[in-house]
Order: structure tokens, then sequence, then C-alpha cells
């Protein structure tokens, strides 16, 4: 596979020397705490801003050149920002966009429909963007950004996600979306960048967190009787206890012991063992 | 490359255009170009003064455009597409009425003093030099400026000059050369500092 994206020790006024590549057809999650860093690597990604130091590639261009080949192949889409046309149809700013990227009518054609089945919006498409609801205006925006079929696709905490998988596995679009809560992100991706103050703390597989930072596991139990949760303490942390419920934190090494131990010696019902979530594994990298 | 910008014009500048405002436009001009003939007595001045009122205007419009652009931000959604950014401006402010009347207004002048052409030329590339200078300072002190106050200044500086220069009395080849070297290069150092400007505007 080619490399999409190549990243190397790139530094910006808020980025530190922060390296990392994307495949083509890839679709990667960029999570963090601070949304002006991952704004910021976006900008530099499509060309927008400058980098201090290091090495940018994006289809084998330098974004900062905003090279029209390679502006015809990237699309941007910031939270927050459109560039809609507040009194008109936005099948107006679509056919603006065929001008601008060039595209054929028959592709612009198969292009729209696409789209149009993909966010469902056949029924707005001549309607005034003032008229439309916040949602409604996204999926426009994000078809007006869609209707070249761009082969890298950069999203800013964008409000809409699920069209991700969909559009990537038709398209073969590699994709780079931003977001600063992982709930965003857990169904919908394999691989995650986390960055804190500027640096990458975390490259690599969503199931890797959890084995490389949970250093402990979850017991969930319910009692059929009241118990001295004393006589417990020696299993694990107890997080909380409501009768008839326990949650317990166990070491990783040890969560199999620990929970034949309960079984023994404790009124159990029922039993298991979880991960932490992913949500609570982050909040400590990042801490 | 011409007619993809062609494309890009007829597209963008639909939202320009609706019966009221083409109605509009007519009395506007008929109404300015009376009156500049009442005053001037003159035809061709009055026609020269009303395609500056048009041009003005635009100028005016085009800066307004470019600081709510960089005001709001939107300014980057011109610099992420396939297309020259100052382009993209230009056409915001356009109005097809002003453009087929500037047009018509320069082909009269053109038609009925053949000798001028030249310096005619060099007028129109001053002007737009001046357009694009005002912009890219815009650009460059990024809405700190106040750019729409100072513009008056600028014409009122070079309007007479140009106008003596190309209407009333300047016809030696010299002078017919140095307008059009002045007009070029001016062009040029406008340009320079609008690509400057776009570098440094993020």
């Amino acid at each position: 596979m080619d490399k999409a994206i190549i990243v190397d020790r790139l530094s910006s006024k808020v980025l530190k020397k922060i390296s990392f590549t994307i495949q083509t057809g890839e679709i990667v999650g960029i999570i963090g705490p601070n949304e002006a860093d991952k704004t910021a690597l976006m900008k530099i990604l499509a060309g927008l801003s400058p980098s201090t130091s290091g090495f940018v590639s994006v289809l084998d261009f330098d974004p900062y050149q905003r090279n029209q080949n390679f502006l015809k192949q990237i699309s941007l889409v910031l939270n927050q920002k459109n560039e809609l046309w507040w009194n008109l149809p936005a099948i107006c700013l679509f056919e603006l966009n065929k001008a601008l990227y060039q595209i054929p009518e028959r592709e612009y054609k198969k292009n729209l429909d696409q789209l149009i089945s993909l966010f469902n919006v056949s029924k707005i498409l001549k309607t005034p963007v003032n008229k439309l609801s916040l949602i409604q205006r996204t999926k426009m925006e994000m078809i007006a950004s869609l209707i070249h079929k761009p082969k890298v696709l950069l999203l800013d905490e964008p409000l809409l996600k699920d069209f991700v998988f969909d559009y990537n596995r038709e398209n073969g679009t590699t994709i780079l979306l931003s977001s600063s809560y992982i709930g965003d992100f857990t169904d919908l991706l394999r691989r995650i960048i986390i960055i804190s103050e500027g640096s990458v703390l975390f490259d690599g597989a969503m199931e890797e967190i959890t084995t490389k930072f949970a250093t402990e596991k979850i017991i969930k139990a319910t009692f059929s009787e009241e118990i001295d949760i004393k006589s417990i303490a020696n299993i694990g942390t107890i997080k909380k206890y409501s009768f008839p419920r326990i949650y317990i934190s166990v070491p990783r090494t040890t969560v199999t012991f620990a929970a034949a131990e309960l079984l023994q010696n404790h009124p159990v019902n029922n039993l298991a063992i979880e991960e932490f979530p992913i949500e609570e594994i982050i909040k400590n990298i990042i801490k | 490359m011409i007619y993809h910008y062609i494309k890009i014009w007829l597209s963008d500048s639909k939202k320009n255009i609706s019966y009221l405002s083409v109605v509009g436009k007519i009395i506007e001009y008929l109404i300015y170009f009376v009156i500049l003939n009442l005053i001037l007595n003159k035809i061709y001045l009055s026609l020269v003064l009303l395609y500056l009122i048009i041009f003005i205007k635009y100028v005016y419009k085009n800066i307004y455009i470019l600081k709510q652009l960089t005001n709001s931000n939107d300014f980057i959604y011109l610099l992420l597409k396939p297309a020259n950014p100052i382009y993209r401006i230009l056409i915001y402010g356009s109005n097809p009425i002003d453009l087929v009347l500037s047009a018509l207004i320069i082909i009269i002048f053109c038609a009925s003093f053949p000798s001028k052409l030249l310096l005619a030329f060099g007028l129109l590339t001053i002007l737009f030099a001046l357009h694009f200078l005002v912009l890219s300072l815009t650009l460059f002190m990024n809405y700190k400026l106040p750019i729409e106050k100072i513009l008056p200044l600028i014409i009122i500086v070079f309007l007479p000059v140009v106008l003596n220069n190309s209407l009333i009395g300047l016809t030696s080849l010299m002078g017919v050369l140095s307008t059009l070297l002045f007009s070029i290069s001016l062009l040029f150092l406008s340009f320079k500092l609008w690509n400057y400007a776009l570098k440094n505007f993020l």
C-alpha cells in the first residue's frame, strides 16, 4: 500500500516533532484534549499553515505549496465553518465546485447521485440553505466537500461521522478525522493517534490501548445476599458497591485468581470480567 | 484555463443576478450618466467618469467582501480551492451588469479615440494594479488597516494624474510609453505584494 500522508518530526507553533504515516485508504482518528493541536495539524496537512521544521507530504505534494493538482485531490472540513450560500440552494455551490474542480459532467452526476443517496438529501437539494436544519446543512456541506471525490479527506471535529466507513469502502478515500471525545471513535476506527500538548502520545490500534495502558481489569458481580465489604477488600480495589452489584478493579495478571476467590467464598449470582472503558484509559494517558 | 475561469465566473455570479437588481442597476447608471452629462456637457468624459464610478464601487465591494472573509476566517475556503484566490475575490464582487456596462464604455471610448488606445490600456492597467494593491494591503494588514478610509486618498492622488495624462493633454510617444511602463510595473508590484500577503495571511 502507498503512503498517502507522511509526517516526520513536524513542528509548528503548537506541534512538537510529531511523526506518523497514513496508508492510502486508511481511516485514522486523531484525538486529544486540545482543539488547537488537532486543528493546527489539519491546517498544515491541507496547506493552510506552514510548519516551522520537519517534513510533511500529502499525496507526494508539499501541502504548503498549494499546488492546484494537490488541492484538487484533498478536502478539509472544519467544524463550525461552512461555505454554503445562505439564500441559495446548496446545489448552486455544488455547481460552482464542479467548475472549480473541473469535474466532467458525467462524473459530477455520478458523484452527486452517490452522495445524495449516502446522505439521503434528495428532497432538500433545491431548498434554500437558510431553510435547512443544522444537520441538513452539515450534510450539504459534506457533499460540497466530497463532490470532487477527494483522495484525502480531512475532517476536523465533524458533526457527521457515521458515513465515513461506507464512503471509505466505496471510494478508497484516505480519511483523517479529529475529535476531542473518544466515544466518537470506538465503533468506527481501528487506528487512532493521541495528541496532547503538541506531541503524539500514542499511535496504534484501538485494542492496543487497553493492552498497553490498562494495567487493570474490572470484575462486575452481583450477590444473592448482602456481604461484609471488608471481607473482599483483599481481592482488589472496590470501585463501587451498591447491593446487589459490585465493581472491583483488579490487576490484569491476577484477575482469574481474584474471580475464582470471589466465586468460591462469596454468594455470587453473576460475574463478568471486563476491560476498563477506553475513554477512561485515554483520560489517564492524557493526564 | 480561460474557459475554466469563465465557467467559474458564470457559476459564482449566478447568486448576484436577479430581475430587480438588473432593473435597479440600469436605472442607477442612467441617472449617473444624465447628471454627469448635464454637469460636464461632454459625452465621452461622462462615460469615463461613469466607468470610474462603477470601478470604484466594485473596488469598495471587493474590499468589504475580503474584510468579511478574513474576519470570519472563511478566506481559508478560497485558499483550499484549485483556483487563484484573487480571481475568486474579483468574482465575489462582480456583477454582470457592471461588467457589461464597463465593457461597453471601454469599447465606445476606444472606437471614438483610437489614437488613445494605448493610453486607455495604461489607464485600465493602473486602475487594476491599484485594485490589487488595495486588496493586498487589506489582506496583509488582516483587517487592522481601515483601508476603506485610505482608498479615497489614493484615488484622489492618482486619478487626476491618470486623467490628465491619458485624456486631456499627454499624447507624445514618451508620455504613452512611460504611462505603460509605470502601469505594468505597478501591476507587477501589486501581484508580488498580493502573493506575499497570501503567504503571511495565516
